[in-house]
């Protein structure tokens, strides 16, 4: 019997002392391998709506749109620790702002509005000016902008890499350390969840006779259809915007050259990238320039037919409205708001 | 022996066997570096003001007897290639970022040994390079997000080249007024013609090549020159034909002596 247990008690010993010979085993349950598109989440965007540019390379995961939101709402990313791109991007105002031009760190202004974000997926161009190619590379202008965040990127890598949940989240999200990539891929993964298609307007095209719009926003509707105000011929589609350029006489002489500063052309010049009129009814200021304040306003501008303007689009024509009209077209832009303004995941 | 102990003596023979099997020690992690087969070549980027060193912050004088004194040198070179002994192009390097306030002038080239005539190499980057995105370059890289990146129209800067000037003529005026030079488009990318040079690399060793960058010329030749009274700031997209100017002098200035 003593032999026995000693014999049992040295194999045991033995086979114990091996086990700790042997070096670490690294355990997945932490650091997973690399996300594949096995991993990645759906979204359900609008039926209604065209197909959303979605890089094949940035699909979504949970992981990447938590990263992508913690840091678009992190101030910690700004020269003054104040501002986050929430603070120009403001999601109760369908991530637009009132401000004519926004504030950045130390309340230094920029030059334009600050437009919508919602429904950003759908955009080829970004910036009014169409100066960059993709949503990913948008992050970097104003993180580095001197009136916006003020704030290098490697500053950034290195603060989210002395962020212990921040570096696991970025692993889990895109395999690999913080790094301007993450960032960038994630901000933008996250912004693209950012969509709005059940305003008024939409419940009224899926379902007429349930959701239907008040005599006034019809009347409204049929004339911002119609060739006398000419308002879909940019503001038209689902989207209710072209993405292309346009300049409409806002000025005869622009003070930011618009289209121009990035193409060096002169018959680019005070050209913007067509805005879409989806939640306008919460993002005024409108214009490049916040210059006109309410949907009144620019309606009484487009029936001027624009300033004279070399570039002018030759689709700016005037028309007269009268009290009524206007008040109607005014209603129906209104019912191209919804209530969604982020899309929680 | 004992019934009852052989199955215990066969279980010990397997945990000894066991234990002989366990796999050795992986060996501790070699860090030398393997042996090399290739040497390096040093291109030094001599930044001058007409054969004098130049030192940011130090006073110059300039064609117009003006009083300059640059505060900001910093230029992207990109597609460096030489010629091999058979004649064939041979491309050895895709991109460096100069940087005289942070010490950077010199790139560091790992190449084949053997003979090589030449050293040819573009002014900025191609519009492929130039547009493409900064963050997929990892930090420290030339092309890397920095402040030679035009965030906001997805392009680089590929000079920078600024100071401050006393245009006074005395050479005693205030330096008051800011020049700033920062050129960068696609239409301002210079591919050089190769400047003849022959050199050898050796195995395990360093052959360098200087390049001298002339900065008087930036602002001045037989052909053209910018008075910094009149012109003394372009951001290429604000005032694209002195930057055209400005880079038509700039890529005259590069020299191997």
């Amino acid at each position: 019997m003593r032999i026995f247990c000693f014999i049992t008690a040295f194999m045991v010993s033995m086979m114990v002392l091996m086990e700790c010979g042997q070096p670490e085993v690294k355990k997945n349950t932490e650091e997973r391998t690399a996300t594949t598109e096995s991993d990645s989440l759906r979204i359900d965007f609008p039926s209604h709506f065209p197909k959303p540019n979605i890089p094949s390379e940035n699909y979504f995961t949970e992981d990447r749109v938590a990263l992508g939101k913690e840091i678009f709402f992190s101030t910690v990313f700004s020269y003054d620790g104040k501002i986050s791109c929430a603070s120009c991007h403001i999601p109760e105002l369908a991530f637009a702002d009132t401000a004519i031009i926004s504030k950045g760190v130390n309340g230094r202004k920029g030059f334009r509005n600050s437009p919508s974000l919602v429904n950003i997926a759908w955009h080829a161009v970004f910036m009014l000016d169409g100066g960059v190619p993709t949503l990913e590379m948008q992050a970097l202008a104003p993180f580095s902008g001197h009136d916006e965040m003020d704030f290098s990127l490697s500053q950034a890598v290195e603060i989210l890499n002395n962020d212990k949940e921040l570096t696991a989240l970025s692993k889990k999200a895109y395999n690999r350390i913080p790094d301007a990539y993450v960032i960038t891929s994630a901000l933008a993964c996250y912004q693209r969840t950012l969509f709005d298609g059940n305003s008024r307007y939409d419940t009224y095209v899926i379902d007429s006779v349930a959701n239907p719009l008040s005599a006034s926003e019809k009347k409204g509707m049929q004339l911002f259809f119609s060739e006398k105000t000419g308002c879909a011929s940019c503001h038209g589609g689902m989207l209710f915007s072209d993405y292309t350029y346009q300049n409409i006489g806002l000025y005869e002489h622009y003070a930011d050259s618009g289209r121009s500063r990035i193409t060096l052309r002169v018959k680019d010049s005070g050209k913007f990238k067509v805005p879409s009129l989806r939640n306008v009814s919460v993002t005024a200021p409108y214009m490049h320039d916040g210059s006109l304040k309410t949907l009144e306003e620019v309606v009484r501008f487009y029936e001027t037919g624009g300033k004279k303007h070399v570039n002018k689009s030759h689709m700016m024509k005037k028309f007269t409205l009268t009290n009524e009209e206007r008040a109607a077209l005014v209603d129906f832009l209104k019912t191209l708001t919804g209530n969604t303004f982020t899309n929680d995941v | 022996m004992k019934p009852i102990v052989k199955p215990y003596v066969a279980l010990l023979l397997i945990a000894l066997v066991w234990v002989s099997c366990k796999k050795p020690d992986e060996p501790p992690i070699d860090c030398t570096p393997p042996p090399s087969n290739s040497g390096t070549l040093k291109i030094n980027f001599n930044a001058t003001y007409n054969g004098v060193p130049l030192v940011l912050f130090t006073d110059y004088t300039t064609v117009e007897n003006h009083r300059i004194r640059p505060e900001e040198l910093r230029f992207l070179v990109s597609d460096m290639w030489s010629e091999d002994s058979l004649g064939d192009s041979i491309y050895i390097k895709d991109a460096f970022k100069y940087d005289l306030a942070a010490g950077v002038i010199s790139a560091t080239i790992a190449m084949s040994p053997g003979n090589y005539n030449g050293l040819g190499f573009s002014l900025g980057v191609n519009a492929v390079k130039n547009h493409a995105n900064p963050a997929i370059y990892p930090l420290g890289h030339p092309l890397a997000v920095g402040p030679m990146h035009w965030d906001w129209a997805n392009g680089y800067i590929f000079t920078m080249y600024g100071g401050k000037v006393d245009t006074s003529g005395t050479g005693t005026g205030p330096l008051n007024i800011t020049y700033g030079f920062h050129a960068g488009a696609d239409t301002l990318f210079s591919p050089l013609p190769l400047f003849p040079h022959a050199y050898s690399i050796a195995l395990g060793s360093t052959t360098e090549i200087n390049v001298d960058v002339n900065v008087a010329k930036f602002l001045s030749n037989v052909s053209d020159t910018i008075d910094l009274r009149y012109d003394n700031v372009t951001h290429t997209f604000s005032n694209l034909p002195l930057a055209i100017r400005f880079m038509n002098l700039y890529k005259l200035a590069f020299s191997i002596p």
